[in-house]
């Protein structure tokens, strides 16, 4: 693939949640993600 | 009645009716979707990003039609979300219909890999193929919106649940978009992973995959469920109408001997489950249930209330008696029919079905498109059901 941090897993995926998730949400980061991928994916 | 009182009675009515307990009326659900945003004289492309609107559309029916709950508060659509991404959703809308394109994330050899890892396989497979090139290009800048956006739709989320407190309007039951819903193993392979026709080919051509697949999923995502739902005191009667709400849509590509195979025996744990603790559970069945009918017969009266969408409420109440039955109001008569047909209709279904209990007044197909209901023809049955007494 090409040179988007973010593409490769599970390292652009922890990269991306270190660059978008603000502080206060960090504790509640993988169920933000997980909803997230569920929007995106229209799951 | 403050908003929460209002609220309180109306969990009260609509548990007493599932648990087929005299009522004075007969509670109407409002199966209301995308309907109501026309009915406040927008189209789909004026609202369906923009949160003031929806909401607009939302307490303009509510203003309007007198129901005692309604299926969706404009939360079910997450656009802003997907648009802010960019790139083509599987879900689209034009200024007069929303919809969905046919997807299928899996092939039956792929199901294992899904199982293995969710997120790597979203991340890896899912994703990438969705969005073609776009997903190579999408920087820091974008998904920071993209979350933005994603924080957005949540703050409404949450912002609609007070409203609909304000409205004294209860919650259908605790499994909505942020807690998750429950889905069984066949259903997820027809909605999302292999799609209709892969599904249809796969049950014959290899079930032994999908025996595989589903023993996983409904290990993980159902088995919490039962356990939860066994340690449970009992019914969540403070705040929601039923205890779990459960689309069933996959049924209507399955022959008996299939169902049996692939749907029903962890189904049946499931509903038992909630059985033996008194609670109640509503099912919404898509197509026919009827030919499924005395799967559920056996169950005591109150467990299972079945929201019927092509079945008359008639043969289905001769069928499974200890059934609650939600529905029976069509869109059919309520786009084409005079309002007098849709009283004289309504009466039947509130006086046969309410005189015996168990029954539920609502729409059988969610309200979507402009000409689902006339307004002169919702307005007269709401109103008629909102004054009717048993």
């Amino acid at each position: 693939m090409g040179k988007n941090p973010y593409t490769s897993y599970p390292e652009g995926y922890e990269k991306l949640q270190r660059d978008i998730i603000p502080w206060y949400f960090k504790p509640a980061k993988k169920m933000l993600m997980r909803l997230l991928l569920t929007i995106l994916t229209d799951g | 009645m403050d908003g929460k009182e209002l609220q309180k009675s109306r969990v009260k009515l609509f548990r007493d009716t599932a648990n087929f307990v005299k009522t004075e009326r007969v509670p109407h659900f409002a199966n209301v979707v995308t309907w109501k945003v026309f009915d406040a004289g927008y189209t789909l492309d004026q609202a369906m990003t923009h949160f003031d609107v929806m909401e607009e559309t939302v307490t303009r029916f509510l203003d309007t039609y007198p129901v005692d709950a309604i299926l969706d508060v404009g939360i079910r659509n997450q656009f802003n979300v997907t648009e802010a991404f960019g790139g083509e959703g599987y879900y689209y809308y034009t200024p007069e219909v929303l919809g969905v394109r046919d997807h299928a994330h899996c092939t039956p050899d792929t199901l294992s890999d899904y199982m293995d890892d969710p997120i790597r396989y979203a991340w890896e497979k899912i994703l990438p193929e969705k969005y073609g090139e776009v997903w190579e290009t999408r920087d820091k800048a974008i998904w920071k919106k993209t979350f933005k956006e994603y924080v957005r739709y949540v703050m409404f989320v949450l912002h609609m649940a007070k409203v609909m407190k304000r409205y004294g309007l209860p919650s259908l039951a605790p499994n909505n978009p942020m807690s998750g819903t429950i889905i069984p193993g066949m259903e997820i392979l027809m909605s999302d992973l292999l799609g209709i026709q892969q599904l249809s080919i796969a049950m014959r051509r290899c079930p032994d995959k999908l025996d595989d697949f589903i023993a996983r999923w409904e290990k993980e995502k159902l088995d919490p469920v039962i356990e939860k739902t066994r340690n449970a005191p009992g019914p969540q009667t403070e705040k929601y109408c039923f205890d779990a709400s459960i689309l069933m849509l996959a049924h209507t590509i399955m022959n008996k001997k299939q169902f049996e195979r692939f749907y029903w025996p962890k189904f049946s744990e499931l509903l038992g489950a909630y059985r033996d603790k008194q609670m109640n559970v509503r099912i919404f069945a898509e197509g026919s249930i009827l030919s499924f009918a005395d799967y559920f017969a056996d169950f005591p009266r109150g467990t299972l209330t079945f929201h019927l969408e092509q079945d008359d409420p008639f043969d289905f109440r001769a069928a499974a008696p200890n059934a609650g039955i939600m529905g029976g109001m069509t869109t059919d008569l309520l786009s084409n029919g005079t309002e007098a047909d849709c009283l004289a209709y309504a009466e039947k279904l509130c006086a046969e079905l309410g005189g015996l209990g168990g029954y539920i007044f609502s729409e059988n197909k969610m309200l979507s498109y402009r000409n689902d209901a006339k307004r002169e023809n919702m307005l007269a049955v709401c109103r008629f059901v909102s004054d009717y007494r048993l």
